[in-house]
């Protein structure tokens, strides 16, 4: 009985280490990005940028851009509109909000829609000078940004993570997952059988 | 059940959870060791001449031993790593985090160090012939946090003190030998030499043939190096030796002068008692250095060897200094000290909000400050420790 005890306590405690712990603690997820880019765009009143992107995940809760304001001189007001099929969201901040460089985190109240919704997400500003506020973008004029979902349902987020899971394993090497799951089996056995 | 049966759960046990803890330190110093296979042999200069065009920049702060011991390390386990082992360690980016085989080269990186950490067990069994306190090594969080979790190579290093240690009664040259490859790794083991000295023999001849055998592994690894500006220029930029010197009194570093104080005691005291010594000497260091956790290794296996350490009393002491301690690591600003830990089972868990920010934002009060308080209540705690430590030998003897 106490080697059952023993083999259930060790398997059960690696299924809270690599499934439950995840889903009770990580309540966002990193959905479609943009990760590549080193140009600055000059971000001033007159250059506007705009950007899409489809969602991946359900209940877009903040997207982090780069940006970069040399010296942290620039105090002007920068606007944003994220805009999906039925609702939209707007934040201001200044720009004494940006660092030399930063990702910034624009959080705002999640949306509803589901995955893959086109959003449009528009930022302008007050700024006038050319030289101390830019964008970090590709050479598509694509800004450097993640995307986040909200996921605070247990049940939906331990499903999320046991999927997750089985989708890491499939594509982790073989000879790895071959040796992780003999040496569970080995070592349940060893406990088994063992005085 | 059998020592061998203990062991065996042990090492099955490590195979199953450490392939999922990290640190990004395993990753940035085995960025440098990769280089050892290229056939660089001065890192430094290396580093030097490439800051613009590596993916990583920081200098190699480090001795020489340590980059040819592990890159010779990393080239023996290379066969063993999958195919995309260098284009992680090369990768920097965004997506650095995303590697399904993360928990893969995890595990072959730490094989090493699971080595040691047995050879420790082993030298702590063969120092006590306490069967519990192999079992005490072997399964207490304390040891796999610091050796597994943090993932930094001093256990080799600590493996040569003890193993130092262990050769003292049989062989003082080969001893000192032992601990000047550790010294030679990483200079932290000067801190105990003088202690390691002492107990072995307080003449005069002795200490000084002890000692330059000691510095001989050192100063062979560095002569090459000596002359090379970017050698000196990346190894000051290590933190030991502005971090022991940083609390003063009256403009008077502390550690240096009460290490003086410890260093006389063990000089003059008749006792070959070394475990107190360092014991002492960690009490010192985690109230009065601004310590990074893994150096705490450094003593650890030191600690076991008291005697009377598994005595109830000691227990809920290093129980309470183990609590203050964890809460002083908790309010790091740094997220790799805890949700970053846990990337190789989830690469999001870097996104989660740390103790720091947590107290910082929520809370509204600042966590540097609660560091600096939780550091009292440890040096508080300590002269507490001494206190009935030395009432209970004074006793004992009585």
């Amino acid at each position: 009985m106490k080697k059952t005890f023993l083999i259930i306590g060790l398997n059960l405690s690696l299924v809270m280490v690599l499934v439950v712990f995840p889903s009770v603690f990580i309540r966002s997820r990193q959905g479609n990005s943009n990760t590549n880019g080193n140009q600055q765009f000059s971000f001033t009143t007159n250059r506007p940028l705009t950007f899409y992107f489809n969602s991946n995940f359900s209940d877009l809760q903040s997207i982090f851009i780069d940006m970069k304001n040399p010296n942290i001189d620039n105090n002007s007001k920068i606007y944003v509109k994220i805009s999906g099929p039925t609702d939209s969201r707007q934040l201001t901040f200044s720009g004494s909000n940006v660092g030399d460089p930063a990702t910034v985190p624009l959080k705002f109240l999640p949306f509803t829609d589901p995955p893959l919704t086109k959003y449009q997400v528009s930022l302008t500003t007050e700024n006038t000078k050319s030289e101390n506020l830019f964008i970090i973008t590709n050479q598509n004029n694509l800004p450097v940004f993640k995307t986040f979902y909200q996921q605070t349902n247990f049940k939906s987020n331990l499903m999320f993570n046991i999927n997750r899971q089985l989708d890491i394993i499939h594509n982790r090497n073989l000879i790895f997952n071959l040796i992780y799951f003999g040496t569970i089996f080995f070592l349940d056995y060893y406990i088994l059988i063992h005085d | 059940m059998n020592t061998k049966t203990i062991i065996a759960i042990a090492i099955l046990i490590r195979l199953l959870f450490i392939p999922f803890f990290y640190h990004p330190d395993m990753k940035s110093q085995n960025f440098h060791f990769q280089f050892l296979s290229q056939g660089v042999v001065n890192i430094y200069q290396y580093l030097s001449d490439n800051k613009n065009h590596l993916a990583y920049r920081d200098t190699f702060n480090y001795l020489p031993l340590t980059y040819f011991t592990f890159g010779s390390v990393q080239i023996v386990l290379r066969p063993l790593m999958p195919a995309n082992f260098l284009k992680w360690v090369d990768d920097w980016s965004f997506s650095q985090n995303n590697y399904p085989n993360l928990p893969y080269y995890l595990l072959i990186l730490k094989l090493p160090y699971l080595l040691l950490d047995l050879g420790i067990g082993y030298l702590l069994f063969k120092l006590t012939s306490s069967r519990q306190i192999l079992i005490y090594w072997l399964f207490n969080p304390v040891s796999f946090y610091l050796i597994y979790i943090l993932g930094n190579f001093d256990v080799l290093p600590v493996f040569f003190t003890l193993f130092s240690l262990y050769l003292i009664p049989k062989n003082a040259h080969l001893s000192f030998f032992v601990f000047g490859l550790a010294i030679a790794l990483k200079l932290y083991p000067l801190l105990l030499l003088p202690f390691f000295l002492f107990i072995s023999s307080k003449k005069i001849k002795n200490l000084v043939t002890n000692s330059i055998i000691a510095m001989l592994p050192l100063i062979i690894s560095i002569i090459p190096f000596a002359a090379n500006p970017a050698f000196w220029q990346s190894f000051f930029g290590s933190g030991l030796t502005q971090k022991i010197i940083e609390i003063k009194y009256l403009n008077i570093p502390i550690f240096p002068v009460l290490y003086l104080i410890i260093l006389g005691y063990a000089f003059f005291s008749n006792k070959k008692n070394l475990s107190t010594q360092i014991f002492y000497l960690f009490l010192l260091f985690i109230s009065l250095v601004n310590f990074h956790p893994q150096w705490l290794l450094w003593f650890f296996p030191f600690l076991l060897l008291q005697p009377n350490f598994i005595s109830t009393k000691n227990q809920i002491m290093i129980l309470l200094i183990c609590i203050f301690i964890t809460i002083y690591i908790l309010l790091f600003n740094d997220n790799y000290l805890t949700w970053g830990h846990l990337i190789p089972i989830d690469p999001e868990f870097i996104n989660l909000t740390s103790p720091y920010d947590l107290i910082r934002l929520k809370l509204h009060l600042d966590p540097q400050h609660l560091q600096q308080v939780t550091k009292y209540i440890i040096a508080t705690l300590s002269i507490i420790f001494v206190y009935f430590h030395e009432k209970n030998l004074l006793n004992h003897r009585s």
